[in-house]
């Protein structure tokens, strides 16, 4: 006869088993409880009474964890890839608030009246909800992401050639750095190809393209891709080696004929702020192209003479 | 000093996981079933929690490592395991390997004093 406790026992963890291997492991479980209730009768010289049975059971442990040891333990992220995976959710969710206290200060500068107590709870929750979207989707996509290098087998088959020259003073890329670029690139890639809701929040902030995007939109997105591809490849590899050196000055100039194409054109994006009886629309204007345009020129030239430097760098090295 | 004592054990823990796989393949050279081999290691100074032994158990039957079947021994069903072919060829690897380890540990140690 079974002392009942044990049965329950065997019942409580089988619950917890996948189909295929419950019985084969509770009755191995049980068999195992039997014996030790037998051993530990024979030492005590008598049969063990229903606390000493439940003292054993105890022992054990909860029936959910005995289940676990049995079952195999995947992670939806990998050991190697949590490092990049902690550094762009961080980048994420940074870039949730900037973009959601943004859109608050829009708000309370277009509202007649506006009340920070009433704004704040908005805008906190807000950054939450749309974080936990983010997290959600950026585990998802993690997941994906490792299954495939698990399948291609990239990090086994590394070859040591691919190991980046040492400039003589280190030169490595922020990962935080390439984390938000990542991040914003994914975003505005979806945006501008209307993936993703152009419109955000309640009053709507709408952002309408006007009709000559169309005409540069897979130019746009080519430029976009290629730029993702390489802050990609920085995130995972975060040193310079020539060929990210010059892929990242080479997208410079796409980037500036783009900007210089979109400048030409009258208002290209607008911006519109509310519904649409008391909508507010701001026009972004082929002036404010120019000037981005110029900022952006600035910005490659000082760009390349500081990849310059890390490109003599490396031929010294 | 509590810390210092959870590391070491930890530490200590390690250790014998690493060395588990060994033992049990050294012990199932005779068949047992699931108790009474945990009461054999026991025996032999090595106490191995039922969380621990079934589980690996298991996996070194889906490696193909050991066989099981069930069957009736004193009047009880129980999960009989034994070598196989290919547990025997890795029992032996394995012995080589910690015989090179222990020559290793001692040179060093040696070496050290």
């Amino acid at each position: 006869m079974i002392n009942p406790w044990l049965n329950r026992y065997a019942y409580a963890v089988k619950s917890h088993l996948p189909a295929q291997v419950r019985n084969d492991v509770a009755d191995e479980l049980l068999s195992d409880l039997i014996d030790e209730c037998d051993y530990r009768s024979e030492t005590l010289g008598r049969e063990l009474n229903d606390d000493e049975v439940k003292q054993l059971l105890q022992e054990r442990g909860h029936p959910l964890l005995v289940a676990a040891n049995f079952l195999p333990r995947p992670s939806l992220i990998s050991e190697s890839l949590f490092p990049l995976y902690r550094q762009l959710l961080q980048g994420l969710v940074m870039l949730i608030a900037v973009v959601q206290l943004s859109f608050s200060a829009i708000r309370a500068a277009q509202a007649p009246d506006p009340n920070f107590w009433q704004l704040l709870p908005q805008l906190l929750w807000s950054i939450l909800n749309t974080s936990l979207y983010g997290f959600a989707w950026l585990t998802l996509l993690f997941y994906l992401f490792a299954e495939s290098i698990k399948k291609a087998n990239l990090l086994q088959r590394w070859q040591a050639d691919s190991l980046p020259l040492v400039p003589e003073r280190g030169k490595y890329i922020s990962r935080t750095g390439s984390a938000i670029e990542v991040v914003v690139l994914i975003y505005v890639t979806a945006w501008v190809n209307k993936t993703i809701p152009q419109s955000l929040g309640e009053p709507s902030i709408d952002l309408i393209f006007s009709s000559e995007w169309a005409t540069l939109l897979p130019w746009i997105t080519a430029v976009l891709i290629a730029s993702l591809a390489l802050a990609l490849s920085k995130l995972i590899t975060p040193y310079w080696t020539r060929p990210k050196v010059y892929a990242e000055l080479a997208l410079h100039l796409p980037t500036l004929m783009l900007l210089f194409l979109i400048s030409q054109w009258d208002n290209p994006i607008t911006l519109i702020i509310g519904a649409e009886e008391n909508a507010n629309h701001w026009a972004a204007s082929s002036n404010s192209f120019r000037i981005a345009l110029i900022g952006y020129g600035v910005y490659a030239i000082v760009d390349t003479v500081r990849k310059w430097g890390v490109l003599k760098a490396f031929t010294r090295g | 000093m509590s810390d210092n004592h959870a590391k070491f054990n930890k530490l200590t823990m390690e250790l014998r996981r690493g060395l588990l796989v060994m033992a049990v393949l050294e012990a199932v050279v005779t068949p047992h079933y699931g108790y009474s081999l945990r009461r054999h290691m026991e025996q032999n100074g090595l106490t191995v929690d039922e969380g621990t032994l079934y589980p690996l158990l298991r996996r070194l039957e889906s490696q193909e490592l050991l066989t099981s079947d069930w069957q009736v021994q004193e009047g009880r069903k129980r999960r009989v395991y034994q070598l196989s072919t290919l547990g025997e060829q890795a029992r032996e690897v394995m012995a080589r390997e910690w015989q090179q380890l222990n020559q290793a540990l001692t040179n060093l140690t040696e070496g050290a004093q």
